[in-house]
Order: structure tokens, then C-alpha cells, then sequence
């Protein structure tokens, strides 16, 4: 049987892991640049507080209601993160993480998935919820159950199978969105149930092969693989905290944003070819405008300064001095960094320029693993990261990731 | 990086070699259950923890009587010594100002860890 551990309202629980006076308080955790709800506790959901609602439209709400808020601190999320899949693993054997706060394991069998839950919560502080089926659809599903249960787990049995589905609505189905939701509606298929009877080809011919693939789970025949599909483009781009309207600081957010981008490729151990940048003002604004421009490497690369080189040459391009609001970097053409096509007739001086620099990005990598994304930067980035260019307000302390930010304890 | 090239004799210890003390060997034994926390106050002084001590605290581990724990106490964390008697829980504090903390049900109490170890440096 598959398994799925999810972490309940993930972010909200982070923020109240040190901060026992807000046990069953309403938290709400905002997006990058403070902009929109991005996560909120069950207390928040009970006020019908709602997920992506504005900043400035919940504002009185938040307010009456004494709800908490913060910035996004991602540094202590994948943290958090990683101690539950260690944990998950250290219990279970093999699992699949699948995004930041839910893992698909395989059952053992000599686990009882109400032990294994307690002890997850208790060795990390973080509340999960538990669902096994025979499908990792259905352990959605399983999970969904399991989720509003005392005990916060649930196996869904084969037997039970037809009496959950027939309770399950087509648009809450992992992989089927509301749009063909709406679809499968207008021909009378309304829960999870009706959809296991439709015929094949119908599904085929409605659903195309990836929805094929959910109904094959949800009769009980696994078909749904998770490895992480390779990258494709990666962007790099947010409102600024503050207007930018003069070149050099311009210069300055692009050249994080390139930093940022080139950090991201090689953790996928990707180059890029093609980079595209585009800064925005205010939309609501009558001189609102958009530039946006693209350049082509002469190889494909992940190497820091020639990014930054290739971003800021678009930037001068583009420049008119305007009210910026914010900047975003797109990185596509990407080709895995150990299959580098080279370029015709490279010389040999070339070949080893190249390599020098590979070398290069591996070492500040492990540098700024080891000591911080602040460490090793390159001067046009006037020693800012992406996190500098954005409002976070709200920040809680990077409780389990930095010295100084240890929780207190009275003793 | 490239070594220096050894030359004359090779080391008689070379077939020895060992890895070096390792803190996180002796103080993470369950590394992904294990949080630091900063003690502030005094009531633990007899016991040794000081003001400003990083406390080592690991949730994994079942607390026992005379423990060193970090419990959630009244909305807020408390470090003290955990004594169990017969159905009786108390907080014990380590220095004469301060008084027991007799749990009772009403009380909104739940421990957070076992304190493993403590650790202090004096010059950085």
C-alpha cells in the first residue's frame, strides 16, 4: 500500500513551533514581498480568511481578529521540512517527497499508521495527517479522510473504496483541475465514483493520457510516476520593496536576480542559453510600461559573472528611466550542464576557459553553502541577495538555521 | 586542491588514521528531532545551566522522572527539572528563589523536550 504524509497548514505550523502563546491562535503567512495569504492556520480558515486573498483586502479582518501575520521564511520552512522527511524516512524505509510538505512512502506493514503519525508529530513538533490506499490518488483521497479524523490517519481500504469515492467531487480529485471539473460536470459526473465507471476511450478522448492515468488510480491501478520532470526555464523576478527608477539600482536587482537564477540552474545541474529580462512599472498607472528584451548566449552556461555579464547588457538596452516596480529574469534553453554541446571549431584555450569556470561555480557553490548566500558575491549584486530586493516586513527569526536566532526558553 | 608530495619516510601512523572529535557525533544523536533553544534566567543555577546556555533539547526521547525538560507551560516555554510522583507532575526549579510548578489539569501544559546537553563557550 502507498502512503501519504502531509503536513498540516505547513507553513502556519512552522510559526507557531516557538511560539507556544500562539498554540490556537489564527497565524497567516504572506507570499514573497508580503503581497497575498499565502498559508493559513485552521483558526485563520474557521474566520474565512481565505488562501491568495489580498494583503491589503484581509488587512481589517486580520486586524479585528488579532491574527498573526508573517513573511514567508523559507529558510526555516525547508528546514522544518527536511527534519519531518528525515524522520518519515528513518521509520518507513523508501520515501517520494513531493513538494515542500507531503512525502508518498510505501507502507511497511509491520507499522501501525496511527504510531507511525504520533511519531512524527512528536519527534518534530509539526502536525501531519496520514493517508494509505492502493494508489497514490487514492492516498490522497485517504489522506483528505484522514485529515479531519481525531486520530489524523486513515487507510482506505479496497472494500472501501466505492463508498469514499461516491462521497469525493471530481474537482477534488489530485490531477483533475476545476476546469475539467466543470467539464466532467456538464456530463453528469459529479463525484469520484461515476468517473471509475465512464469507458476508456471516453476518458482518453476527454481527459487526454494524464487523466487516464488518474481514473487507472482511482480504480485501484497505479499509474501516476512523481520523479521531478527535468527543468525547463527557471524565472527569477518580484516587485521591488521600494520603487527603482535610476540605471545603477536596476543594475543592482539584476544582477541578483542573474545570481539567482545561475544558483538555481546548477543545483539542477542545468545551463541556460537564453535570457530574458523585463522590468515593469505600476499597471494601474497611465504610463505604465513593460520593456522587455532577450539575448542569446554564445554557449550554453551556468557560470555566475557571464549571466550577470548577458542580463545587464539587455538591461542597457532597455533602460529608460521610469518608476519601476519590479524586474523579473527568465533563464530558458536549458540543456543539462554534462552534455554541453560545444561550438564548433572551439579552440583549445576555450575548452579550457570553460572548464576553469566550471570549476569555478563549484567552488563558490560550496562556499555559499557552507557560509551563506552573503559570502562570496559578485560586486555587481552590490552584496544583495533576492531576498534583499523584497518587503518582508513580517520575517519571523531563522529559528533552527542561524546562532542568533535560537528561541528563548524562561527558565 | 593538490597536496604537498610527500618525500622521505612514510608515516608509520598513516595505517591509523582516524577522523577527527566530531561534536555533532556527541551532541545530535537524533539530529532531525533535535532543536537548540537559549535559556534566559536564573532558576536553573544550581543544576549548572546559566543564563544564555544553548540548550540541546531532544524531542525524540520519552521524558522520565529527574529529567531536564522544556515544557510549554501557560502559553509560554519553561526549562525545569520533571519529577513524577504517583499521578503528580511538578516543576522543579534548581535554585532557592523559585517554587515548585505543580501541574494540574486545568493548567495548559505540554513538554516540548528532553534538555540532552547544554552548551556554553566564553571567548569567541
Amino acid at each position: 500500500m502507498i502512503g501519504l504524509c502531509d503536513c498540516n497548514s505547513f507553513y502556519a505550523t512552522c510559526e507557531k513551533l516557538f511560539r507556544p502563546e500562539l498554540r490556537n491562535k489564527p497565524v497567516v503567512v504572506l507570499s514573497n514581498n508580503d503581497g497575498c495569504i499565502v498559508a493559513l492556520s485552521k483558526e485563520a480558515k474557521n474566520l474565512g480568511i481565505k488562501r491568495g486573498d489580498p494583503l491589503y483586502n484581509a488587512k481589517e479582518q486580520l486586524e479585528k481578529n488579532n491574527v498573526e501575520i508573517f513573511s514567508s521564511n523559507y529558510a526555516l520552512y525547508q528546514n522544518i521540512s527536511d527534519r519531518v522527511m528525515d524522520v518519515l524516512k528513518s521509520l518507513v524505509g523508501t520515501i517520494m517527497p513531493y513538494s515542500i510538505d507531503e512525502a508518498f512512502f510505501i507502507m511497511p506493514q509491520n507499522i501501525d499508521v496511527e504510531d507511525l503519525r504520533q511519531t512524527i508529530v512528536q519527534y518534530t513538533g509539526i502536525a501531519v495527517s496520514i493517508g494509505v490506499a492502493r494508489t497514490k490518488t487514492l492516498a490522497k483521497i485517504a489522506n483528505h479522510v484522514g485529515k479531519e479524523l481525531p486520530s489524523g490517519a486513515f487507510i482506505l481500504q479496497e472494500e472501501m473504496e466505492k463508498d469514499i469515492l461516491k462521497d469525493i467531487p471530481v474537482g477534488e480529485i489530485w490531477g483533475i483541475g476545476s476546469r475539467r471539473a466543470v467539464l466532467l460536470n456538464q456530463y453528469g459526473i459529479r463525484t469520484a465514483y461515476d468517473l471509475t465507471l465512464k469507458n476508456d476511450i471516453w476518458i482518453k478522448k476527454q481527459l487526454t493520457i494524464t487523466g487516464y492515468a488518474t481514473v487507472s488510480e482511482l480504480r485501484g491501478i497505479p499509474m501516476v510516476n512523481i520523479d521531478n520532470p527535468p527543468l525547463k526555464s527557471t524565472c527569477s523576478g518580484i516587485s521591488f520593496s521600494q520603487i527603482r527608477s535610476e540605471y545603477k539600482e536596476l543594475e543592482e536587482a539584476i544582477a541578483c536576480h542573474c545570481t539567482n537564477i545561475a544558483n538555481k540552474l546548477i543545483k539542477n545541474g542545468m545551463n541556460c542559453q537564453m535570457i530574458s529580462i523585463n522590468l515593469f512599472t505600476n499597471r494601474f498607472l497611465e504610463d505604465y510600461i513593460a520593456p522587455c528584451a532577450v539575448i542569446k548566449l554564445a554557449e550554453p552556461t551556468n557560470y555566475i559573472p557571464t549571466l550577470i555579464k548577458a542580463g545587464i547588457s539587455v538591461l542597457k538596452k532597455i533602460y529608460k528611466k521610469a518608476n519601476y516596480k519590479g524586474c523579473r529574469v527568465w533563464a530558458t534553453e536549458l540543456t543539462p550542464s554534462d552534455s554541453r554541446q560545444m561550438q564548433l571549431f572551439i579552440s583549445e584555450e576555450e575548452q579550457k576557459r570553460i572548464a576553469k569556470q566550471d570549476k569555478l561555480s563549484l567552488i563558490v557553490n560550496d562556499i555559499t553553502q557552507i557560509y551563506g548566500r552573503k559570502s562570496l558575491t559578485c560586486a555587481a549584486t552590490n552584496n544583495m541577495t533576492k531576498n534583499d530586493l523584497m518587503s518582508r516586513e513580517k520575517l519571523s527569526p531563522c529559528y533552527t538555521t542561524k546562532w542568533t536566532d535560537l528561541p528563548i526558553v524562561k527558565i | 586542491m593538490d597536496s604537498t608530495i610527500a618525500c622521505g619516510f612514510p608515516s608509520p601512523a598513516a595505517d591509523s588514521k582516524e577522523n577527527s572529535l566530531d561534536f555533532n557525533e556527541l551532541l545530535l544523536k537524533h539530529k532531525s528531532s533535535t532543536y537548540c533553544l537559549r535559556a534566559s534566567g536564573r532558576s536553573l543555577e544550581n543544576s549548572g545551566i546559566q543564563d544564555g546556555d544553548i540548550l540541546i533539547v531532544d524531542k525524540s526521547l520519552s521524558p522520565r522522572n529527574n529529567d531536564l525538560v522544556v515544557a510549554e507551560y501557560q502559553g509560554g516555554f519553561t526549562a525545569k527539572r520533571l519529577k513524577i510522583q504517583g499521578d503528580n507532575i511538578f516543576l522543579h526549579p534548581e535554585c532557592d528563589d523559585f517554587e515548585d510548578i505543580i501541574i494540574s489539569e486545568k493548567d495548559s501544559f505540554s513538554l516540548f523536550g528532553v534538555i540532552t546537553g547544554v552548551v556554553r563557550t566564553y571567548r569567541n
